[in-house]
């Protein structure tokens, strides 16, 4: 019963429903209480229970799912979030002040808006690397795919909460000045982007730009 | 010394400890002489830290251990007789 809450959570995260989040984890359970003969002593055994979590979830809950019309969120560079606040305060503004100012002020529940928001293989693998604290070989077992995949989608993944958090930042004004409220954050997203040309290029430049001193 | 577009693709494998020690020795060279990666791989850092640590807030409603433990216990008894049945 140690596991329970980490289930608890990645099953509310897949299925985005308390109520369905209960009948995953407590289906999951029994089939491995029943399949546990099939667990091989020696391996890991949390990474095993993600894998009868996930694999219940695929052929019970998301066959008979009906969806809510999923947000869109293209791919995005690398440090939305850092980049953006970067530009309201300066690069050691975004890292000195973040924990008490932005997210700080977004909270447990607009973080799971912002995660519950990525598309549904990424959301469990930023899940399970980000929250439940799994490493990537733990990952891939518990998925069912390879490592180089988890890899893929947890980076992806996590350029996309960072402009995720940035959304829910801005509409709740937290963040971003009142130029880009009433807008949509799609919109704000894209016109960044392009203003900066890439995070990795801005990156690149202000950090040569500070070595040169 | 690695450039600073190598640093930023060993970000997220350097943050999860899954990167090998000589890459690790790579990146803090790196870190240590350019403060703009440093910035943001901070930033990462702490964001990340956020993330799990409001996140873990979470727990499984008392009523879901109640029910899964019910469940085991009837899983359980349903084996017992079966073998009993035997």
């Amino acid at each position: 019963m140690q596991h329970l809450d980490a289930l608890y959570r990645t099953a509310l995260r897949m299925t985005r429903n308390p109520q369905d989040a209960e009948d995953l984890v407590q289906d999951a359970l029994v089939r491995a209480y029943r399949f546990y003969d099939r667990y091989e002593p020696g391996t890991n055994f949390r990474a095993w229970l993600f894998k009868i979590l996930t694999n219940t979830y695929i052929n019970t809950y998301r066959r008979k799912q009906v969806r809510p019309q999923e947000s869109s969120l293209d791919d995005t560079e690398e440090f939305f979030l850092f980049n953006q606040l970067s530009r309201q305060g300066g690069a050691e503004a975004a890292t000195d002040n973040v924990a008490d100012s932005v997210l700080d002020q977004l909270g447990s529940g607009a973080i799971q808006v912002a995660i519950d928001r990525l598309p549904p293989q990424f959301r469990t693998t930023v899940q399970l690397a980000d929250v439940e604290g799994l490493s990537y070989a733990e990952i891939a077992e518990a998925t069912g795919v390879a490592k180089g995949t988890v890899m893929s989608r947890l980076f992806r993944g996590r350029r996309l909460l960072q402009r995720a958090l940035w959304e829910q930042a801005e509409m709740a004004g937290y963040a971003g000045g009142s130029k880009v409220h009433g807008e949509p954050p799609e919109r704000n997203g894209k016109r960044a982007a392009e203003q900066n040309g890439g995070g990795e290029r801005e990156l690149l430049s202000s950090s040569r730009g500070r070595r040169s001193r | 010394m690695i450039t600073c577009k190598m640093c930023v693709q060993a970000l997220h494998p350097y943050l999860d400890r899954e990167l090998s020690p000589d890459d690790v020795v790579q990146v803090k060279l790196h870190l240590d002489s350019c403060a703009g990666c440093l910035h943001a791989f901070r930033f990462q850092e702490s964001l990340m830290r956020v993330v799990r640590v409001r996140c873990q807030e979470l727990q499984a409603p008392l009523t879901l251990k109640e029910r899964v433990l019910l469940r085991l216990c009837q899983e359980r008894d349903k084996r017992a007789g079966a073998r009993a049945d035997r």
